[in-house]
């Protein structure tokens, strides 16, 4: 029979043990040798995401299989009809016009960008960070550094997701532009004013405006990032001005923007790497 | 030898399910914590110290693949798993109402021990950690609870 007293009191022990490892971590601020340390956990753990893509992956490409094997047969019983009609021809035609307004639109936008881009799949999301953090499957392999261009298209154009923090070995963390972390000098679209974009956390931005007499911002005004940044190209759409507060004592104005991106749909990442550091793959 | 091959086989598929759903399965944000529900159940069925060391081991697995301020997961699960697990024998835990209220609070007091770490460690103003996901997940959290709940002791028994 174990003494009662022996089995309360250890857990207390291991627990003031935990907790203080856990303070330590906390207080420490990633120094290098934490920073070591979580690298190296993170390789142990990366396969759980990893695996946790590949499996909805492997669903998602099942499903769509059994769809696609479904519309193939519908579409195979119509074919059929066409070609008896004699439009083999128009179909043809109707696909290669396609193909070539989807070429013509990707040439234009790797001439826009005119760095290296590299798509990436978001790999992993937390609803505790949902605003602040992903994981892509794009890194040291694939040429990602750190303090890079993050970018997602939103009504065919290229617009800010974030910038790279942190790269692995075949994956990189983002930091979002909702991340209370993240600022980006930015200005607007149609006049010269200057503002600094910073995350809140909530699927919404503020700028801050310094205050001029001249130059009016108002609700719908379009933010673009402005070339004083140094990880961003100049011109990349941010986001659309949803509200401005006024106040009268601070030298600043404060506008709240709605990001171009719909950070909660987004799947698919646009890396913007610098032109030494192109693709190995 | 199996016990240990299985503990790291379930550590996994939590952290793996967890990524799973907040990645894929989240309209707008809004997913349960899974990570969350299986330590509180560790901690209700196996005792303070399961929950412990469950909490302390999925929360350092949290911090290294999505938190920013690392240990901050590790430090409020460590504790939520621990105060769980004192529970143990001391409720009905067949009920489900009692299972949805004792996540419910555990939920509340996870964010609460965030913001308060938050407060003191980071340089984010910690009331920016409130947003609509972080307020309706204690709900989400204890309204599937049963369920997960109910799911867990099938597969244990």
């Amino acid at each position: 029979m174990r003494n009662p007293s022996t089995i309360h009191s250890n857990p207390i022990k291991t627990l003031i043990v935990l907790l203080l490892i856990g303070f330590l971590l906390l207080a420490s601020h990633l120094t290098e040798k934490i920073a070591v340390m979580k690298k190296f956990m993170f390789y142990m753990l990366a396969p759980s995401a990893t695996s946790a893509s590949a499996v909805v992956n492997f669903s998602t490409k099942s499903f769509e299989s059994v769809k696609a094997i479904v519309a193939a047969r519908q579409e195979n019983i119509i074919l059929k009809e066409l070609v008896k009609k004699h439009l083999g021809s128009w179909i043809e035609l109707d696909q290669l016009r396609q193909e070539n307004t989807r070429l013509r639109e990707l040439a234009g936008f790797k001439s826009q960008l005119g760095n290296v881009a590299l798509s990436a799949q978001v790999l992993s999301r937390d609803s505790d960070g949902w605003f602040q953090w992903i994981t892509v499957n794009k890194g040291v392999k694939d040429g990602v550094v750190t303090d890079v261009a993050v970018l997602a298209i939103a009504n065919a154009q290229p617009c800010v997701l974030g910038r790279v923090y942190e790269v692995f070995e075949n994956s990189s963390k983002v930091i979002l532009i909702t991340n209370p972390l993240f600022s980006v000098p930015a200005k607007l679209k149609n006049a010269n004013r200057d503002a600094l974009i910073e995350g809140l956390n909530n699927g919404f931005l503020s700028a801050r405006f310094l205050k001029e007499e001249s130059a009016v911002v108002s609700c719908g005004d379009d933010v673009i990032t402005s070339a004083l940044s140094s990880v961003f190209p100049q011109g990349f759409k941010i986001g659309t001005i949803s509200s401005v507060q006024e106040s009268s004592g601070e030298s600043t104005l404060v506008a709240l923007v709605k990001p171009a991106i719909n950070l909660n749909t987004v799947s698919e990442t646009i890396i913007l790497l610098p032109k030494e550091n192109k693709s190995k793959d | 030898m199996i016990k240990i091959i299985i503990y790291a086989i379930t550590f996994f598929v939590v952290v793996s399910m967890h990524l799973i759903i907040n990645t894929y399965l989240a309209p707008f944000g809004i997913a349960p914590n899974i990570v969350l529900l299986a330590v509180i159940f560790l901690a209700v069925s196996k005792g303070p110290r399961a929950g412990m060391w469950a909490g302390f081991l999925l929360g350092l697995s949290l911090d290294v693949l999505l938190s920013d301020m690392f240990g901050s997961r590790t430090t409020a699960l460590t504790i939520i798993g621990y105060s769980a697990g004192l529970l143990r024998g001391e409720w009905d835990d067949s009920s489900g109402l009692n299972q949805a209220v004792l996540v419910f609070l555990c939920s509340f007091a996870y964010l609460t021990l965030l913001i308060i770490e938050y407060a003191i460690f980071s340089t984010i103003q910690a009331s920016l950690l409130l947003n609509h996901i972080s307020l309706l997940q204690p709900v989400l959290n204890a309204l599937i609870s049963p369920a997960i709940f109910w799911l867990c002791k099938k597969i244990i028994d």
